[in-house]
C-alpha cells in the first residue's frame, strides 16, 4: 500500500525526510546499473559496432585500411556488385538467399519433427537419441565438409545407394543448384533446430495435452492446436539462427559449391585474399551485414507483433 | 537510453570519418634504401654471414603447402637448428596471413617483425614486394648455392611468375603439373600428345578428362594458362610483358581461348566438368571416375604414399609444348630480426643434401639438377622411375630446360584468364 495514495495523511515532515533518500537510492542503483553493463558495452562498441563502422568506411573508400582502395569516397564497390554486366554478385547473391533459405527451412523441420517425435512417443532410447543429434554440433564445418563431400561425390555411398536401389543418378555434390550445400547444411544444423525444439517441447504444460485429450482431442489435433501455436516463435528462432550461419558459410561453400553460381562468401574469398581486390570483399561484407540486420529486424518484427497479440 | 546510443554510434562515425587522415600517413610503397642494408655485407664474406646467423641465433619462416609440405618444411627447419644450432620455427600459417602480418608491421613501423622468411607465390610477392614489405636486397646474389639456380631461362632466378624480383626472392625447387592417367586403361600413343589435342580426344572419348576448377586448384589454372599460351599467339607473346600495359593487345583474340574451352565442355566428365579443387580431382581419378586429368607431381605422390591412389594405374606425362611451371620460393622480410640467418638458411635448403631429399619427400624436381641426376643414380625408384614423375625415355629436364620450350607462369595473365573463365566458360 503506498504511503502517498490519495487519502494519505501521512505527516509532512516524513515525506520531506524520504523524498531525498528515494532519489539517492534511485541513483546508485543507475550507477550500479551502468558499472554492471559497462564490460558488456565496451565488448559491444569495440567488438562489434567499431568493425562494422571501418567495414562501412572501408566500402566507401574513407579508410584505407587495406592496400589499393579508392582513395576517398567512392561508391566503386557497389556500382560493381549491383551494375556489373551480366550481374554476377547479384546472381550469386540470389543464389545464395535460395540455397541458404532452402536449408534453413529443411534444418529447422527436421529439428522440428525429431523433437516433435520425442515428445510424443517418449522412447527409452531418448537419451541417446538426444546425444546423437547433437553430434553435428561438435564437428569441425571443414571436416563436416570433406566427410560429406565423400559421401555424395559420384563414387560415394549416397549416389551408389541412389543409383543400384533405383537406377537413379544424379550429381548430389560441386552441383549448380546447391544440392551439396543444403544437403551437407542440414546435417550440420538440424541439431540447433533440435535443441532448441526439444527444450520448448519440455517446457510445454503437461496438462495441456491431458486437457485436450480428455476432451477426446487427437494427436493430430493435439500438435495443430496446442504444440504447434506454442512452439511455433521457437522454431521460427531456430530458422533464423540457421539461416544466418548457412548464410555466412565458407567452408561448405568451398566443397561443395560449383564452378557457377557461386557462393557469395566464395567471391568475398576470391576478390579479398586471391586477387587483392579489397573494395569488393568489404562491399560484400556490408551487404553481408545488411541482410544479417534485416532478417534479425523481421524476426523481431514478427516477435513484438505476436506479444502484442497476447498482450490484448 | 534510446538518445545516449544514438549519440555514441553518431559519435563514433563521424569519428570513422577522421580515421582516413591518420591512417594515410602510415601506409607506404616506398622502397628500402641501400642504405639500410647491414653493415655485416660489406665486405662480403659468407663467413661472416655465417658467424652473425649464429649470433642472431633464431629464425622464424612462414609458409604454406599440402600436409606432406608442411611436414618436410617441418623437416628442415629442424635438421638446420641441429645443423647451425640456430633456434628455427616454422609456422604453415599460409601466404595470405604472411602478407597480412608483413603489411600491418610496415604500416605500424614495427622494426623487428614477426617473420623472417616468407615462402609465397607470385602475385602476394609482388603485392609485399611493391608494398615495401620485402628485404629490397639481391639475396639470390648473396647466397653462395643460389649460383645452382639456373640463369637460363630467366623466369625462374630473377622472376616469379613473370614479376621481376631484383633478386630479392630464391626459388627452392618448381612445382611440376603433368597429365595423369589411368595406364590400366590407355596405352601412352592413345592420349593427346599436345595441350590443344585435347579436345579431339575428348571428343572421341567423352566423359574421360576433367580439369580442376581454376579458382579451386592450381593444376586447373596452370594447365589453362598454357592452353592460352598454345592457342592465343604462343608463350613469347606473353613472356616477361608488363600485362596491364598492353592488356588490351594481349587480350584481344582470347574468344579463341573461350570458343575452345566451351567446345570442350560437353565432352568432359558429365556430373562435374571442373571439380572443386586438386584434391576433389584426384579423388575422380581414384574413383575411376575420370582417366585424364591435369594434376600436380605432388599430390600424385602424396595420394600414392598414403593409399589412396593405386601405383600400378598411374601414367605421368607431360603434353607438348609444355606446361607452364611456377617457382614459388622464399623473400626476406624488410624487417626481419635474423636477416642473416635467413641467408644462411636459404643456402641450407638450396644444399645438395636438401636438393636430393625433395623428389621423394614432396615429389617435385629440385632446382638444382645435378642434384636431381645424382639422387636419380642411387635412388632410381624416388626420382626418374618414380610414378609421380613423366617417363624418363620421353622427359629429360636438362634439355626441357636448356633448349626448352620452357614455360612460366605469367601472372597478371594468368589471373586475367581466370576471373574471363568464370564469366566465359562457368556461366555459359
Amino acid at each position: 500500500m503506498s504511503c502517498v495514495g490519495a487519502g494519505n495523511t501521512l505527516p509532512p515532515r516524513v515525506i520531506k525526510g524520504t523524498a531525498p533518500m528515494i532519489k539517492l537510492s534511485v541513483r546508485k542503483d543507475l550507477l550500479t546499473d551502468w558499472l554492471l553493463l559497462a564490460p558488456l558495452t565496451l565488448f559491444y562498441v569495440s567488438m562489434v559496432i567499431v568493425p562494422l563502422i571501418l567495414i562501412f568506411l572501408c566500402s566507401l573508400g574513407l579508410l584505407p585500411l587495406t592496400p589499393g582502395l579508392p582513395q576517398g569516397f567512392s561508391l566503386e564497390g557497389y556500382r560493381r556488385f549491383f551494375f556489373t554486366s551480366g550481374a554476377p554478385y547479384l546472381f550469386s547473391f540470389g543464389f545464395t538467399f535460395l540455397v541458404t533459405l532452402v536449408a534453413a527451412l529443411l534444418a529447422t523441420l527436421m529439428g522440428y519433427t525429431m523433437a516433435l517425435f520425442l515428445k510424443l512417443r517418449k522412447p527409452r532410447w531418448s537419451k541417446l537419441f538426444i546425444s546423437m543429434a547433437r553430434f553435428p554440433l561438435f564437428v569441425p564445418y571443414l571436416i563436416a565438409s570433406f566427410m560429406w563431400w565423400t559421401l555424395l561425390y559420384p563414387k560415394g555411398y549416397i549416389p551408389m545407394i541412389l543409383k543400384n536401389a533405383f537406377g537413379f543418378f544424379t550429381p548430389l555434390t560441386n552441383d549448380p543448384y546447391g544440392l551439396g550445400i543444403i544437403i551437407c547444411a542440414i546435417w550440420m544444423k538440424f541439431s540447433v533446430a533440435f535443441s532448441i525444439m526439444h527444450s520448448q517441447f519440455q517446457m510445454l504444460d503437461p496438462d495441456l495435452e491431458a486437457a485436450a485429450r480428455n476432451l477426446g482431442a487427437s494427436t493430430w489435433q493435439v500438435i495443430r492446436k496446442i504444440y504447434f501455436p506454442l512452439t511455433i516463435y521457437g522454431a521460427l528462432s531456430s530458422a533464423a539462427a540457421i539461416f544466418l550461419s548457412v548464410f555466412i558459410a565458407f567452408s561448405i561453400a568451398f566443397v561443395h559449391g560449383a564452378s557457377w553460381p557461386r557462393f557469395l562468401s566464395m567471391l568475398i574469398y576470391r576478390d579479398a585474399v586471391e586477387r587483392g581486390d579489397w573494395i569488393m570483399g568489404y562491399t560484400i561484407s556490408v551487404i553481408y551485414v545488411f541482410v544479417a540486420f534485416f532478417i534479425s529486424f523481421i524476426y523481431m518484427k514478427i516477435l513484438t507483433s505476436h506479444e502484442r497479440r497476447r498482450a490484448r | 537510453m534510446k538518445r545516449w546510443i544514438v549519440s555514441v554510434l553518431v559519435a563514433l562515425t563521424l569519428g570513422g570519418l577522421w580515421l582516413p587522415v591518420f591512417a594515410q600517413e602510415t601506409t607506404t610503397s616506398q622502397y628500402m634504401a641501400p642504405e639500410t642494408w647491414p653493415t655485416w655485407m660489406y665486405p662480403y664474406s659468407w663467413d661472416k654471414i655465417v658467424e652473425i646467423a649464429q649470433q642472431e641465433g633464431e629464425l622464424r619462416i612462414i609458409g604454406f603447402g599440402s600436409p606432406d609440405e608442411k611436414a618436410f618444411y617441418i623437416q628442415l627447419a629442424q635438421m638446420f637448428e641441429d645443423r647451425y644450432g640456430i633456434k628455427t620455427t616454422y609456422d604453415h600459417g599460409g601466404w595470405f596471413t604472411a602478407v597480412q602480418t608483413v603489411k600491418d608491421e610496415k604500416d605500424r613501423g614495427v622494426a623487428k617483425g614477426t617473420y623472417d622468411l616468407l615462402f609465397l607465390w607470385g602475385k602476394p610477392f609482388w603485392d609485399l614486394y611493391t608494398y615495401g614489405g620485402v628485404w629490397d636486397a639481391p639475396i639470390v646474389e648473396m647466397v653462395p648455392n643460389a649460383r645452382k639456380i639456373p640463369v637460363y631461362p630467366p623466369g625462374i632466378k630473377y622472376y616469379h611468375d613473370m614479376y621481376p624480383t631484383y633478386g630479392t626472392f630464391i626459388t627452392p625447387w618448381p612445382w611440376v603439373d603433368v597429365f595423369l592417367y589411368n595406364k590400366a586403361k590407355w596405352t601412352r600413343d592413345q592420349l593427346p600428345d599436345t595441350l590443344e589435342d585435347l579436345l579431339e580426344w575428348a571428343k572421341a572419348n567423352p566423359g574421360e578428362a576433367a580439369y580442376c576448377d581454376p579458382m579451386k586448384g592450381g593444376s586447373g589454372h596452370t594447365y589453362m594458362l598454357g592452353v592460352l599460351y598454345a592457342l592465343t599467339g604462343g608463350y613469347d607473346k606473353y613472356a616477361y610483358k608488363d600485362f596491364e600495359k598492353y592488356k588490351d593487345e594481349l587480350t584481344s583474340n582470347w574468344d579463341v581461348l573461350w570458343d575452345w574451352l566451351n567446345e570442350l565442355e560437353p565432352y568432359l566428365y558429365p556430373h562435374n566438368p571442373y571439380p572443386a579443387g586438386n584434391a576433389a580431382t584426384i579423388k575422380l581419378f581414384e574413383a575411376g571416375e575420370v582417366s585424364l586429368i591435369p594434376m600436380w607431381t605432388t599430390y600424385i605422390r602424396q595420394h600414392i604414399r598414403s593409399g589412396e591412389l593405386d601405383p600400378d594405374i598411374v601414367g605421368v606425362y607431360i603434353p607438348k609444348p609444355t606446361i607452364p611451371v611456377p617457382f614459388d620460393g622464399y623473400c626476406v622480410a624488410f624487417n626481419a630480426a635474423h636477416k642473416a640467418a635467413a641467408l644462411v638458411y636459404l643456402n641450407f635448403v638450396l644444399s645438395e643434401e636438401v636438393q636430393r631429399m625433395v623428389p621423394d619427400a614432396i615429389g617435385t624436381l629440385p632446382i638444382d639438377l645435378e642434384a636431381w641426376y645424382k639422387e636419380a643414380e642411387e635412388h632410381p625408384e624416388t626420382t626418374i622411375d618414380a610414378p609421380w614423375f613423366p617417363l624418363k625415355e620421353e622427359w629429360d629436364y636438362r634439355t626441357w630446360l636448356d633448349k626448352g620450350p620452357f614455360w612460366t607462369r605469367h601472372a597478371g595473365v594468368m589471373f586475367e584468364m581466370m576471373e574471363r573463365w568464370e564469366e566465359e566458360v562457368a556461366r555459359k
